[in-house]
């Protein structure tokens, strides 16, 4: 078995399309609408070059999947940025900073030394947690 | 350009984790370090042997001065729904994996049925990740 995809909620599918491919530069890799499942919307996404891996930006499902309760629970973390993370690795930080930067990435923190390497992070339009690496050692 | 490198999964307990993706699904550990310097931080991050690129990281849910008591509680409450984190595997023989994971003690609660985008099985892990192991077929890119 392999890992296919990893999932991040998303509050809008649409907005996080254009924030994954034209800020980030990740290139789609399924965008299926199904009508059978309620036209339920499987979008992912990932870097050029890794077309075996990729992230479903997922919509948070209401009734009958989440009561309204677990839905605002979702959005509220989520917001936070404590709901889902990715890790972006790179081998010139400085440059990729550079560049999402003038795509108009907002940066929570600038590259920084730590113990791992060197680190900078953002989020998502929906909150969602990236952290971009430039790493040394074992991670 | 970036890379995904690793993907995060909330677990309620780190080695009880890793006691699961090791021995029950049969993963490789990739990285294991508690670096001083982070104050007991733990990176855990393993994968399938046949994917030493990717990795998933099994994060143990911070308390303060990360998370505040209240968020801690509500990551610990989604993630018992399982409703926060999900990994979509994929697999050439869903069958094959289906009666080796329940030959090693997973409880999948969902057997493998057909689905419009493959062969599909769900589980959970020990923390209430959601996990979908399928035998997909081709899906194009529609729009």
């Amino acid at each position: 078995m392999k890992i296919a995809t990893t999932q991040l909620w998303v509050f809008d599918q649409d907005e996080a399309l254009a924030f994954y491919t034209e800020k980030l530069g990740m290139e789609v890799r399924s965008d299926v609408t199904m009508p059978e499942l309620g036209d339920f919307r499987w979008l992912t996404v990932s870097p050029p070059g890794q077309e075996d891996i990729a992230i479903v930006l997922m919509a948070i499902p209401g009734e009958p999947v989440f009561d309204a309760a677990t839905v605002e629970l979702i959005r509220d973390l989520t917001g936070k940025g404590a709901a889902g993370a990715v890790f972006l690795t790179t081998d010139d930080i400085h440059r990729d900073y550079e560049t999402l930067k003038a795509r108009g990435v907002e940066f929570s923190e600038p590259p920084e030394e730590r113990p791992y390497g060197i680190d900078c992070g953002f989020r998502d339009p929906s909150g969602n947690h990236f952290r971009l690496s430039q790493l040394s050692g074992n991670f | 350009m970036h890379t995904l490198a690793t993907a995060q999964l909330w677990v309620h307990d780190q080695d009880e984790a890793l006691a699961f993706y090791r021995d029950k699904l049969g993963w490789t550990v990739r990285a294991d370090v508690s670096p001083p310097e982070l104050g007991g931080f733990r990176w855990l991050t393993v994968s399938p042997a046949s994917q030493p690129d990717v990795a998933v990281v099994l994060m143990e849910i911070p308390g303060e001065p990360v998370f505040d008591a209240e968020t801690k509680e509500q990551v610990q409450t989604l993630l018992a729904k399982g409703a926060v984190g999900a990994l979509f595997l994929a697999t050439p023989d869903v069958q094959a994996e289906y009666e080796a994971l329940v030959g090693r003690g997973v409880e999948i609660s969902e057997p493998p049925a057909e689905r419009p985008w493959g062969i599909d099985t769900g589980f959970r892990d020990p923390s209430g990740n959601h996990i979908r192991l399928a035998q997909l077929v081709d899906i194009p890119v529609t729009a």
